[in-house]
């Protein structure tokens, strides 16, 4: 009986897909399924504020944008899954999400992986610290000359841009999400903790035993690093990055953009250049 | 933080709901495999016994958040993909089942060997005798390490987060956001912990019929008295 169950689930819940891609066997096409589903899965990690759940309801800046673009394309609704970030781009390749919605920068080592949607934002880094920031850190020079601990969240962006900077490794400490990093540096197991200005100032706002250091851009090797956020895709979904990319540009170029994200304390600040590309930023 | 925890309750009942059915799936799987595997062991053939060897040692010797992740996210990648409610059910069976092979191989061992010895004076057949003397005196003595591995299932429930599973821990980590770490961690606590009494309770229970089905003595079995003859 209890086997019999066992059998049934398994058979249940268990489809092929194509070795070396996770794709489906049925060889579809994902802007055709999504299209005729009017349903497309999404991938967040509950990071304010570019994407998280409220009362059951998956808001922030990443599902506004792409919320309404997706609504143009076809009037397709977002269905959200949620997973570690350092998982998202997993769950995007092995299929279990069709794009990721998380306010996640382009890099050169994740467009190896991955396909990105041309900006959808661009933000300046900043360091969480203690109210009265007691050992005066300001940016990633700040924290290799005193010597700080520093938390970054696994799989952001911010640990690749610390190292580069210089930062040695003792000095890093990895933190699952968000509010991981939050508590490390609450309860002194941080003296700082690195993230987006925007996220940085949505996590501590309400809170004073915290601040947010003055923001900066990120140097590595003389080269300033540009923090770009875009939805990503898988690389073979070609046709749904293009259908997307084209209602993003005709977005950027409106009020409606600022509107959109405005809720989410973005401004005029973090509306992207409308020649930058996904491209370009995945040069490096 | 009352009005928060007033709105997000249905979220945080589901995630209960789910966190207990995950637990069952979970045991109701374990409990399949730690029978297979646990009377293989016993088996006569050497094929059997090294098959379920080398299973028990694999799963039970390898981390349960990386068959996890392995099962979810790199499966589909070499031709197969299970949904995540297939993926967890599998990964708990084949992990705690392994544990649990040993737990039904050490109570059978544990059965008397003068117990073994009247099934042969009685020409008993194997499985007859299995099935009828060896495991009805072995199912008492695996209910209390059973036990534990359930509450131990209930406990590792929570890494089902890891793999979009909408269970109890997800829906803490959505709740930290507007009540804090502080409060959403220390409810999360008492839930598990209460969860865990009931996993208790049952276990319990299941205990006493096991026992009582063997006439060992228990709270709880009557011994009948014979009765006064009314003249």
């Amino acid at each position: 009986m209890a086997g019999v169950l066992v059998a049934t689930l398994g058979m249940a819940g268990c489809t092929f897909t194509e070795p070396g891609t996770g794709r489906s066997r049925s060889g579809e096409n994902t802007l055709d399924r999504v299209l005729a589903d009017q349903k497309i899965n999404v991938g967040f990690a509950n990071e304010r504020p570019y994407a998280y759940r409220d009362r059951g309801e998956l808001v922030g800046q990443s599902p506004a944008v792409q919320g309404y673009i997706f609504d143009r394309i076809g009037g397709i609704e977002l269905r959200p899954t949620m997973f570690e970030f350092g998982s998202l781009i997993q769950a995007l390749n092995s299929e279990r999400v069709d794009v990721v919605t998380a306010g996640m920068f382009i890099t050169p080592q994740r467009c190896k992986q991955a396909a990105f949607s041309n900006p959808v934002y661009v933000a300046k880094t900043a360091l969480l610290v203690p109210a009265g920031n007691p050992k005066q850190l300001s940016d990633f020079q700040s924290v290799i000359a005193t010597g700080a601990r520093l938390a970054v969240m696994n799989g952001a962006a911010e640990v690749g841009q610390a190292e580069g900077a210089g930062v040695p490794g003792r000095q890093l400490q990895l933190v699952a999400d968000q509010q991981a990093g939050l508590d490390a540096v609450k309860a002194g197991r941080a003296d700082a903790f690195a993230l987006t200005s925007i996220s940085l100032r949505a996590l501590a706002d309400g809170d004073n035993s915290v601040a947010v250091a003055e923001p900066f851009v990120p140097v590595i090797d003389g080269e300033e690093q540009i923090n770009a956020g875009a939805a990503v895709f898988r690389q073979r979904d070609t046709a749904l990055r293009e259908a997307f990319n084209a209602e993003l540009a005709k977005l950027i170029r409106s009020e409606k953009w600022l509107e959109l994200v405005e809720p989410y304390g973005f401004t005029e600040d973090e509306r992207p250049d409308p020649d930058l590309t996904a491209e370009q930023l995945c040069q490096g | 933080m009352i009005d928060e925890l007033i709105i997000t309750a249905p979220f945080f009942l589901t995630g209960i709901w789910t966190t207990l059915l995950y637990t069952v799936l979970g045991a109701v799987a374990a409990l399949v495999v730690s029978f297979v595997f646990g009377l293989m062991s016993l088996s006569r053939s050497v094929a059997a016994r090294g098959l379920s060897r080398v299973v028990v040692e694999f799963f039970r010797g390898t981390s349960l958040v990386i068959q996890l992740l392995w099962i979810f996210f790199v499966l589909p990648q070499l031709g197969i993909r299970f949904e995540p409610i297939a993926a967890a059910t599998i990964a708990f069976g084949l992990n705690f089942g392994a544990y649990g092979a040993e737990i039904v191989r050490g109570a059978v061992t544990a059965v008397p060997r003068a117990q073994w010895e009247a099934t042969v004076a009685l020409g008993m057949g194997r499985l007859r005798r299995m099935r009828r003397v060896i495991l009805p005196q072995a199912l008492p003595e695996m209910v209390p390490p059973f036990g534990n591995l359930w509450i131990q299932i209930l406990k590792s429930s929570s890494l089902l987060y890891l793999i979009g599973i909408t269970e109890l821990t997800y829906e803490v980590k959505q709740l930290q956001f507007d009540i804090g770490s502080l409060a959403a961690f220390s409810i999360a606590l008492v839930v598990y912990f209460l969860l865990a009494q009931l996993l208790v309770a049952v276990t319990r229970w299941v205990e006493r019929r096991a026992a009582a089905r063997v006439g060992r003595a228990t709270k709880g079995v009557v011994v009948e008295q014979p009765q006064a003859v009314a003249t």
